[in-house]
């Protein structure tokens, strides 16, 4: 339960320095089971760190595994998992599971406004917090095993994500057109995104410039 | 007055450090935040109103690696955190809501760019706790320069939702001139945003006919469900 809290936490001192590096150490102390494994951890574990906030634990549970075992492979076990979990975790976290349940609640929330939060929040904590613990229980487990499971888990999911994403997105356009009314704002803006959102930055600045050529219409008119 | 200002600071903080600092449970989320708020201040409607409005339009912006992301999160908060305090202020009845809402979108998109910059200097001030965490004498120290990351973070949303009532109060009384818009207007104008970048996201040719086969399915409910 304290490595859990711990992982909770593993972002909250996060630096372009050091990374997860000293939330990824308090997540290891709360595992170790003697005072001389956690002086061992302490010493070894201060460095820089970084993946996917969810995946923190299963590699956590994984370097644990080793630790109370045979700690010569951990290093190396790490130093290749890190950087895979991170590039994985982001691409189903971030990529596909955020944005996925992003359009699926708004879609409902303009059936009926009070489903949105819960069809974002419910899911998304459930799923993130599910991912966090059971990799630290298998991690600790069965060591890189649990790694190899996540990855593969991770992968089979993200294909058929991709594929419920492109039929909602569909489910949007006309759920958006028919309830915002003025389709003849809905379809200028959002052919003006498609062009616009090359660079994600650009979300912003379009918005800003919509509502500017609103604000000039409204002027004018 | 104060107490609200300082009620929104607190509540903008604590929100935001589900952002990244804090388990990231998605509550920072707008579509989750918005109405939060929105209950706290007892206008949940205009909570699920902002949830509905941002939660897309940010869609294409991911937190990926290392790359800093706008503050999509910060902007929910400033929007409805702008919205009842400017109607606190104005008072501004039906045919003003629209000019309020309109400056919340305003400032919600510009608080995306200034949660960004915060969101750098916090991850630059924890650089400190970092070095000073490293070199520390005992494992309960080095958690401790560790935790107080939870400190720097509550800051930084807490600075910004105060900073973005600050300019509400500045922008009150000249929205007030603004022409009058509507909220479905407003609406329009994020959903077309929040669909392009949904669009860009996942269609693609090779996937097009699963996008028409999804309007299709949502044009018969909506003809199934009117009759």
């Amino acid at each position: 339960m304290t490595a859990f809290f711990a992982l909770l936490l593993v972002q909250c001192s996060w630096s372009y320095e050091g990374g997860q590096g000293l939330g990824f150490m308090a997540a290891m102390l709360a595992l170790a089971r003697t005072p001389e494994t956690r002086q061992r951890v302490w010493q070894k574990y201060r460095g820089q760190f970084n993946t996917n906030p969810f995946l923190a634990g299963t590699l956590a549970g994984v370097a644990a595994h080793y630790e109370r075992r045979d700690s010569s492979e951990v290093d190396r076990l790490l130093g290749a998992l890190q950087s895979g979990f991170g590039s994985s975790g982001d691409n189903f976290f971030w990529r596909l599971l955020r944005p996925g349940l992003s359009v699926l609640a708004v879609t409902l929330a303009l059936f009926r406004p009070a489903f949105g939060p819960f069809v974002f929040l419910l899911p998304f904590a459930a799923l993130t917090q599910t991912v966090r613990v059971s990799g630290l229980n298998r991690g600790l487990e069965v060591g890189k095993q649990a790694a190899v499971e996540m990855s593969a888990r991770l992968t089979a999911y993200s294909a058929r994500m991709d594929v419920l994403m492109a039929f909602l997105v569909g489910v949007l356009g006309v759920r958006a057109m028919l309830t915002a009314g003025p389709a003849y704002l809905v379809l200028p803006a959002a052919t003006v995104g498609w062009f616009g959102l090359r660079r994600p930055r650009f979300g912003s600045y379009l918005l800003l410039l919509s509502l500017l050529i609103l604000l000039l219409v409204k002027i004018v008119l | 007055m104060a107490l609200f200002i300082i009620g929104a600071c607190l509540a903008g903080g604590l929100l935001l450090l589900d952002r990244w600092q804090v388990g990231e449970f998605g509550l920072s989320q707008p579509i989750v935040a918005c109405p939060l708020l929105g209950l706290l201040y007892g206008d949940l409607g205009t909570g699920f109103y902002f949830g509905a409005a941002l939660q897309l339009v940010w869609v294409a912006a991911l937190p990926l690696g290392r790359a800093q992301s706008l503050d999509y999160q910060g902007a929910g908060v400033v929007a409805v955190v702008a919205h009842t305090f400017l109607t606190r202020v104005l008072k501004p009845g039906p045919d003003g809501d629209g000019k309020v809402v309109f400056a919340c979108l305003v400032m919600a998109s510009v608080a995306s760019f200034i949660g960004a910059q915060l969101d750098i200097w916090n991850k630059q001030a924890n650089g400190h706790l970092y070095r000073r965490g490293a070199k520390a004498g005992s494992p309960s120290r080095s958690t401790g320069w560790h935790l107080a990351g939870l400190a720097t973070g509550f800051l930084r949303g807490a600075v910004l939702t105060g900073a973005f009532l600050g300019l509400a109060a500045l922008a009150a009384r000249p929205l007030l001139l603004l022409p009058r818009f509507t909220r479905t207007e407003l609406l329009a104008l994020a959903l077309g945003l929040g669909l392009a970048g949904a669009a860009r996201m996942f269609v693609s040719l090779r996937r097009l006919h699963w996008t028409a086969f999804g309007g299709a399915v949502a044009g018969l409910l909506w003809v199934f469900l009117r009759q």
